[in-house]
């Protein structure tokens, strides 16, 4: 393998894939710049908390902590916040012209790199387009904000009140698997946050009553069997995903929703509901797809593996739909592209 | 063949050890072999499908494997004979077994009832007639399935409907699309007629004759009554662990997980890695099923490898080391190691430091107190705390005990988001929670602490496999020598947390306050 001191790689996206890629190029002495448009590393990730009941539930959250301070301490990492690519120029390598935001307004520098990863992420699902009232009625929140309130608060908390809900709704598949969207794919992510959720508040609040409208449950971790098993004890799981949400007493949410088992129509009162919404193509991936020539899918995700010959590649979530485990492994598969490309260079 | 491998500084190994050959075994020595590391496969079958003049080791297996990174020496054993062979780094890519789960639905194969991959290859009974013949795949009906079957089933299922003309049911309980393309892919069949029955609280009935097999179900959505007559079905295909897998995992000390695949199940090895460092799990070993997934691992396998190869891992700052003069060769140590990172040489247990990650289990569980764990010494420790309690002027003065991997990094957060540490608390930062003895404790309390914290990782989560579990198991050995003076149990206390918990952080640090000022100061 030749040395590959004095190689310039520019990792655009800081989240978990970007992380990876940024830290494990940069201990085999690559230069990495790591370009993040927010003025925080860790990506979407970093807001999704730990939701361990009595062990680890193995979602991989933590993991992006341990990455963050890997990346800030190597010393072959420069890291750029609160910067994105503007053009990129080919010229020998690639010559990116990096915009950087400060106090007083903003700063273009061009900078020439031997290869380029794109990290971009992905956008969510924005529910406000179906019939389930978020953002009209205040306990009906993403899975994301979900995450959120369980890292920032290590609690759960009702947006109306914040007092701890008692019956709590979890509706899978808003924006995924969704032929009048033109969404043609799983989101792969939310059975698994959803119910390792939905237990995390059974664990700390075992009086809480889970009702969770579902297609197919998806399988996620090693010992989803067992999981599993321990749910459907726990949970209560209706597989339909409800029509319409209407607004009940006290700030709670009325469903209303076809009951596969009675095929009546059918109707349940909570008092927070909680969307899981579906990883959508990154909102910049069009743009980036076409400044750096990477072809991508139908759907608008990128290729994985980018534009490889031409030094581009992609990886994470900008590809698709991913777990934090699967888009560690997909950046560590994308380093050895890229090491594979520079070697030839 | 030469290498221009960059060799760490006393490396003597440079080259890769891979043991199956299979797709992703061959893919990971095709990626090593093009940057000129040298390859040895060590394949328990013939060397079929690997690349002419690659170095194999055919009908072999290895039966012991000591030593650490760059430096492993193989015990194998080839056609009776018995011989050593060196690696730098090794990684395990065995085949499991794909064992048919007819058993579950009660069925026996025979030319109507196959294995899934027979009809996938297109290996259909000569009895199935284009136009006439039902097909039935029983798929994830006895156990929850995943996306790479579902794949398959759909494929095979497509196929069978499309280009043989064959009315085709999938009967299955979730439908694992959470794979790339898949819920296209779930479409497509049902547009080539494909029909997908789904179960959720019933359960289709099975019955097989000598004549025929009969499916009978009621369509939970219509209420229904169905019954078919498949002239042949599909049942699906389990990994499990191959017989080879427990022989490989004995003779590396590999931590498995639940199943017996070669890889705990823990966040933290995801994807490549073992407790051991430098020996790695890809693909099959790790429990992955499809093409996809086996070509990532190979990836992240060479990369995995080029990287301590190369000596470029992260390591540990600090290393265990055993005093020979006061080790009675009892050998805890070297059962405690998650790592393997202590060898017995001539009777005598040696930490291997490449191996070692400084956890400090070891250290800690030693009766004798024959390991040094610099700088974390009980007695370094203790001075330590008396240092902070002659510093502070609070009546009540607590210590905690931090995992550095979950806890401070957790406490970093907090300090970061505003939080104000208790003026009474003094915080260790350890290298695992498992590092701490029943000595680092009782220093603590016999430098007037009224409580002591220890947080490590959730169970499952630890690095070194056990440390939290093992620091519960002395802090209740503790426990049980305050129940015998009288002493409040519970000013000791060991929570667990993430790296990403800081609001978890504050509050287990609050609780524990508030506990301990409920004891109040302890007696002179």
């Amino acid at each position: 393998m030749k040395n590959l001191a004095g190689k310039r790689i520019a990792v655009i996206g800081a989240g978990v894939a970007g992380l990876s890629a940024a830290k494990d190029l940069a201990r085999l002495g690559v230069d990495v710049t790591l370009v993040e448009k927010s003025d925080t590393l860790g990506g979407r990730a970093a807001g999704y908390g730990c939701k361990a009941t009595e062990r680890c539930v193995k979602c991989g959250a933590c993991m992006v902590v341990e990455a963050v301070r890997e990346v800030e301490a190597s010393p072959a990492v420069e890291i750029r916040l609160s910067s994105a690519v503007r053009a990129v120029k080919r010229n020998g390598g690639h010559l990116l012209t990096i915009e950087t935001k400060n106090d007083s307004g903003a700063e273009s520098a061009e900078e020439r790199f031997d290869a380029v990863v794109l990290a971009t992420g992905f956008s969510p699902y924005d529910p406000s387009e179906k019939p389930y009232g978020y953002k009209i009625f205040p306990n009906v929140v993403t899975n994301l904000e979900l995450e959120a309130m369980i890292r920032r608060l290590d609690r759960v908390a009702r947006p109306s009140d914040g007092e701890a809900p008692k019956q709590m709704a979890f509706i899978q598949c808003v924006g995924s698997r969704d032929g009048k969207l033109g969404h043609l794919w799983c989101s792969q992510v939310c059975c698994g946050s959803a119910l390792r959720m939905a237990r995390w508040v059974i664990s700390r609040r075992p009086d809480t009553e889970i009702t969770f409208f579902y297609i197919d449950v998806q399988t996620f971790g090693k010992d989803f069997e067992l999981f599993y098993q321990t749910v459907r004890d726990e949970i209560k799981m209706i597989r339909m995903l409800p029509g319409d949400l209407y607004p009940a007493p006290a700030d709670g949410i009325k469903a209303v929703f076809f009951d596969p088992e009675s095929r009546k129509e059918a109707e349940m009162v909570f008092d927070m509901v909680v969307l899981s919404i579906g990883i959508t193509p990154g909102r910049e991936n069009g743009g980036l797809a076409s400044m750096f020539g990477v072809p991508a899918n139908g759907d608008g995700f990128l290729a994985e593996n980018g534009n490889g010959t031409d030094g581009v590649f992609a990886a994470g979530a900008a590809c698709g739909p991913m777990s934090i485990p699967d888009a560690i492994q997909n950046a560590n598969n994308i380093v050895q592209n890229v090491v594979q490309y520079l070697e030839k260079g | 063949m030469a290498t221009d491998l960059e060799l760490k500084d006393g490396g003597v190994a440079d080259n890769v050890v891979i043991i199956g050959g299979n797709a992703c075994a061959r893919q990971i020595g095709e990626k090593m072999e093009a940057r000129n590391v040298p390859v040895v496969y060590i394949i328990r079958e013939t060397a079929a499908g690997i690349q002419p003049g690659a170095n194999v080791l055919e009908k072999a297996g290895v039966t012991d494997c000591r030593g650490g990174v760059g430096d492993f020496t193989l015990s194998v054993r080839q056609n009776g004979k018995r011989f050593t062979q060196r690696a730098g780094a090794v990684v395990i890519a065995e085949n499991g077994d794909l064992r048919p789960d007819h058993e579950a639905y009660g069925l026996d194969l025979s030319p109507r009832v196959r294995p899934l991959s027979e009809i996938a290859n297109g290996d259909l009974p000569d009895t199935v007639r284009p136009g006439e013949s039902v097909a039935v795949f029983l798929h994830g009906l006895a156990r929850e399935s995943n996306p790479a079957t579902t794949r398959t089933v759909m494929n095979s299922a497509l196929t069978l409907a499309r280009d043989k003309d064959l009315k085709t049911y999938v009967l299955t309980r979730n439908l694992k699309v959470a794979g790339n393309g898949l819920e296209k892919l779930y479409r497509s069949a049902r547009e080539a007629g494909v029909v997908f029955v789904k179960f959720t609280w019933t359960a289709p009935e099975i019955r097989c004759s000598h004549q025929e097999i009969q499916v009978s179900f009621t369509d939970e959505a219509t209420g229904v009554l169905f019954t078919l007559t498949p002239d042949v079905a599909a049942v699906d295909e389990i990994l499990a662990p191959s017989p080879a897998f427990k022989q490989i995992q004995a003779a590396f000390k590999l931590r498995t997980d639940s199943a017996g695949f070669l890889q705990a199940d823990n966040v933290h090895r995801f994807p490549v890695e073992t407790n051991r460092k430098g020996i790695f799990a890809a693909g099959p070993a790790r429990g992955l099923l499809g093409e996809h997934a086996w070509t990532a691992d190979a990836g992240a396998a060479a990369e995995a490898l080029t990287t301590v190869l190369q000596g470029k891992a992260p390591d540990s700052a600090h290393k265990a080391e055993i005093n020979r003069n006061q080790c009675v060769r009892c050998l805890t140590c070297y059962r405690v190691c998650t790592y393997r990172a202590v060898r017995i040489d001539i009777a005598r247990p040696r930490v291997i430091p490449e191996a070692c990650a400084g956890c400090g289990v070891c250290a800690a569980e030693c009766p004798r107190e024959a390991i040094r764990f610099n700088p974390y010494e009980p007695s370094a420790v203790s001075a330590g705390i008396v240092d902070a309690r002659l510093e502070r002027s609070e009546e009540l003065f607590t210590v905690a005990f931090l995992c550095g991997r979950s806890a401070v990094p957790a406490r970093e957060q907090a300090f970061r988001n505003g939080w104000n540490a208790p003026p009474g608390l003094f915080m260790i930062d350890v290298p695992c929670a498992g590092s701490i003895s029943v000595n680092h404790l009782l220093g603590a309390f016999q430098a007037g602490a009224g409580g002591v914290l220890v947080i490590g990782c959730h169970p499952d989560n630890c690095h070194s496999e056990n440390g939290t579990l093992h620091a519960k198991s002395r802090i209740k050995e503790l426990q049980n020598i305050f129940d015998k003076i009288d002493h409040p149990r519970d000013r000791v206390v060991s929570a667990s947390l993430a790296a990403n918990m800081d609001a978890g952080f504050v509050r287990i640090v609050e609780e524990f306050e508030n506990r301990i000022a409920g004891f109040g100061a302890p007696d002179k």
